[in-house]
């Protein structure tokens, strides 16, 4: 076997590898443009096994040499057809190109039935065929070559490979003819053989640039798709938001795959529908997807969807768009990431996908991308947002602790002036009616005398008023010193204070000892006292009175008496300032003493509750803030 | 009983009356000098303004004092008595409505000598006023005099 026998063998291998791997191409994805390629590799697979069938079974049929030109001829015509996928091809050009093949083929079956069978077809044969398939071939290079300039993203790159394969075929033929052309002139032996390999070599060139083109490998796609992801990522603004991120989408996706436009649909969370966002011509027009059967098709199943906008579309009101963006199909795919449906994106293609499967795998590698920086930009959104209000709920508080800290100060000097300027008049009203009564009781009866009395009791009275509700507002001002008290030690103190006060009472005090709660001890103090003596103040009736002080099973602490007990339909009001459940004759008190409890109480962070009868007795109980 | 005069630093006219009625029924005959604003009080007591050139007695022997004054507070008073020569060991004894620890802080810090609270009831008041009396005048050995006029050099 020489070297041009082997490079031919192998240039024809590679054409049957080709026929194979686009008839594989087609039976997988089925459609129309998969199966104009399969056919012209077919043509040529069959015009090789034809000669490999001749050259086995020596046959010299020239029928079949027909068949033969016949299928090389009618390759550019499929080429042809490839090409008005993405170029108008006017029926003329269509039809002048079949009417010469059919002439063509004519021509070529007249002349090998006019010979006599065994002898070779004369080289005349040749040439309008090989003319033929230049000049068709050519155009159809050509074209793809335009196309291929016109086209930007990885439609574009496939098509520039398929030109190449076309336009090194042509060259191939042209050699060819060439060759024929000097059939009678002897070339001396290695260059004949060089100028086999060459056009051995160009053949095969063709195959792998068709390969390339039509029906590439993997990982060639991949890293195509890559280039255009890349290009994408680049472009993303390295602060997203919506608006650039949308824009982006429908510049890379008219790119990716040739398209002329490129439609983004959001949802309106507000009004509803969807709303285009992108390109900026279309900006703000709604559509009711509800209506729209493509749209709902792809939102629902969540699978990208190609439709042809033919004469009849009907139903479909992204059609107008399509058709005034010049284009006749649109490529509809969903717009979505796991956290959010964004909508959907269309791209519009002048005229039919060649590559529908990978143009439709880019788009939605673009589209997962683009619902990414959507969640991004709306996340940094909203992050912001919280930041912006944090930061003013943060200067909010800051004034608003001004103020509090300027009514607290004025509350302060208010009640340090009330204590003072409210004290001094009330003096001088005891002082005086004092006065008048030492010095002129003799000249004054005993109405005067008892009126005199009532002036001096009721400015008593004020003035004990006037002590506590002063001590209800210092309680709540005074700064907390948190310790470990013994409870019992101090009731003990309280109780003590009470006795020496009350010398004629008969009181039998009840302590628990040992009673220790983490809180302020001047002010479990001020608790204290005031919960005694409320107890002391309502057993004044009961021949023995009976105080305890002890905690309960919860841990609850209480004040148990066995006075007069209060009705509990008013507990409620048990803890108000001012509030009374006695006549104030028989249980005289201003109505403080347990608002100032509840105060306290409070502040350090525990809740107070009373428990109570007519007549069977009183229980307060409170609860002191757990220790840490 | 130490028969020199007691300053009494009170702007309320009432209060002064009470007291007068109260030092009365305690039988305290000191001569009672009344200032109605802090700065008379200092203007006696360092021989200022009306007082000025004046026959002058050693001084008083007690100052009563108010902390709510008009012009100058009492604690000023108290301070420019603590910060003057003359004055620095006298007797001040602050009689006031107030019983905030504050006033009771800054009373002590600013040199007082004791800390009355006025009760409202006048009986309380007379017996506090007739106590104090009794202690500043009687028990209390007051501090030698420190008066130039009256030291032997």
């Amino acid at each position: 076997m020489t070297l041009v026998d082997f490079w031919r063998l192998l240039s024809q291998l590679s054409f049957l590898f080709l026929a194979a791997t686009t008839l594989y191409q087609w039976t997988r994805h089925r459609d129309q443009t998969r199966l104009d390629i399969a056919l012209v590799f077919l043509l040529f697979g069959l015009a090789i096994l034809v000669q490999y069938f001749r050259d086995f079974t020596h046959d010299t049929n020239q029928w079949l040499d027909l068949g033969l030109a016949l299928a090389i001829l009618a390759q550019p015509l499929f080429l042809l057809r490839v090409v008005r996928y993405f170029h108008p091809l006017p029926a003329l050009v269509l039809g002048s190109a079949f009417g010469a093949f059919i002439a063509i083929g004519i021509f070529v079956a007249i002349t090998l039935a006019s010979l006599t069978p065994g002898a070779p077809a004369p080289s005349a044969v040749a040439i309008p065929l090989v003319a033929y398939l230049v000049l068709v071939g050519g155009y159809a290079s050509f074209l793809f070559v335009r196309g291929a300039l016109t086209i930007p993203g990885i439609t574009g790159k496939r098509l520039f490979l398929v030109s190449a394969g076309s336009g090194l075929l042509v060259l191939l033929f042209l050699g060819n003819l060439v060759l024929s052309l000097s059939g009678g002139t002897k070339v001396p032996e290695p260059a004949q053989s060089l100028v086999g390999v060459a056009l051995q070599s160009l053949a095969i060139a063709s195959a792998v640039s068709y390969y390339l083109g039509f029906s590439p490998p993997r990982w060639l796609i991949r890293s195509w798709q890559l280039g255009e992801l890349q290009h994408f990522l680049l472009q993303a603004p390295k602060k997203p938001s919506m608006a650039s991120s949308v824009a982006l989408l429908s510049s890379a996706a008219e790119r990716a795959v040739g398209g002329v436009s490129a439609l983004v649909l959001l949802w309106d969370t507000e009004k509803g529908g969807l709303r285009a966002e992108a390109p900026e011509a279309a900006q703000g027009h709604r559509w009711d997807w509800k209506e729209e059967p493509f749209l709902i098709e792809v939102l629902q199943k969540r699978r990208p969807r190609v439709y042809f906008v033919g004469p009849s579309a009907p139903g479909l009101q992204t059609a107008p768009w399509v058709r005034g963006v010049g284009a006749r199909t649109c490529y509809v795919l969903p717009l979505e990431s796991t956290l959010h449906r964004w909508g959907v994106f269309l791209v519009a293609l002048r005229y039919s996908p060649l590559f529908v499967q990978e143009d439709l795998e880019m788009l939605t590698l673009l589209g997962e991308q683009c619902a990414l920086q959507l969640d991004t930009a709306t996340l940094v959104d909203s992050l912001a947002k919280v930041n912006r209000s944090l930061k003013d709920r943060v200067a909010e508080q800051g004034r608003q602790a001004i103020l509090l800290e300027e009514a607290n100060k004025e509350l302060e000097a208010f009640s340090y002036s009330v204590s003072h300027d409210l004290r001094s008049p009330l003096r001088g009203i005891d002082g005086w009616s004092n006065a008048l009564q030492e010095d002129y009781g003799p000249l004054l009866d005993a109405t005067a005398q008892d009126y005199l009395k009532r002036v001096r009791t009721e400015a008593h009275r004020m003035s004990q008023l006037i002590d506590d509700l002063f001590q209800l507002s210092r309680v709540s001002r005074t700064e907390l010193v948190l310790a470990v008290v013994d409870l019992s030690l101090v009731a003990a103190r309280v109780v003590a204070r009470l006795k020496e006060a009350l010398p004629h009472r008969a009181i039998e005090f009840t302590i628990a000892p040992r009673l220790t709660a983490v809180c302020d001890s001047r002010l479990i103090d001020v608790v204290l006292t005031n919960l005694f003596d409320n107890a002391t103040k309502f057993t004044a009736p009961r021949a023995l009175a009976l105080v305890e002080f002890g905690t309960t099973d919860e841990g609850w602490f209480f004040v148990r008496d066995n006075g007069v007990g209060y009705d509990m339909r008013y507990a409620e009001k048990l803890f108000g300032v001012f509030q009374r459940m006695h006549d104030a004759t028989t249980f005289p008190g201003t109505g403080i003493g347990l608002a100032i409890v509840k105060r306290v109480i409070q502040r350090l962070g525990g809740r107070v509750w009373a428990e109570g009868r007519p007549g069977e007795g009183a229980t307060f109980c409170f609860t002191l803030k757990e220790s840490p | 009983m130490n028969s020199r005069s007691i300053l009494l630093v009170e702007d309320n006219p009432s209060d002064i009356g009470l007291t007068k009625r109260a030092l009365l029924k305690s039988r305290i005959s000191n001569e009672l000098v009344v200032a109605e604003d802090g700065r008379q009080a200092l203007d006696y007591l360092f021989r200022r303004g009306s007082w000025e050139g004046q026959f002058l007695d050693d001084g008083p022997s007690l100052v009563l004092l108010d902390l709510k004054l008009p012009k100058v507070d009492g604690f000023e008073v108290l301070r420019q008595i603590r910060a003057n020569k003359l004055t620095k060991r006298l007797p001040v004894v602050i009689l006031t409505s107030s019983k905030e620890e504050q006033d009771l802080v800054e009373g002590y810090d600013s040199g007082a000598n004791s800390y009355i609270r006025k009760p409202v009831d006048f009986q309380q008041f007379s017996a506090a006023i007739e106590s104090l009396g009794l202690y500043w005048l009687v028990l209390n050995e007051p501090p030698p005099p420190t008066s130039s006029r009256n030291s032997i050099t």
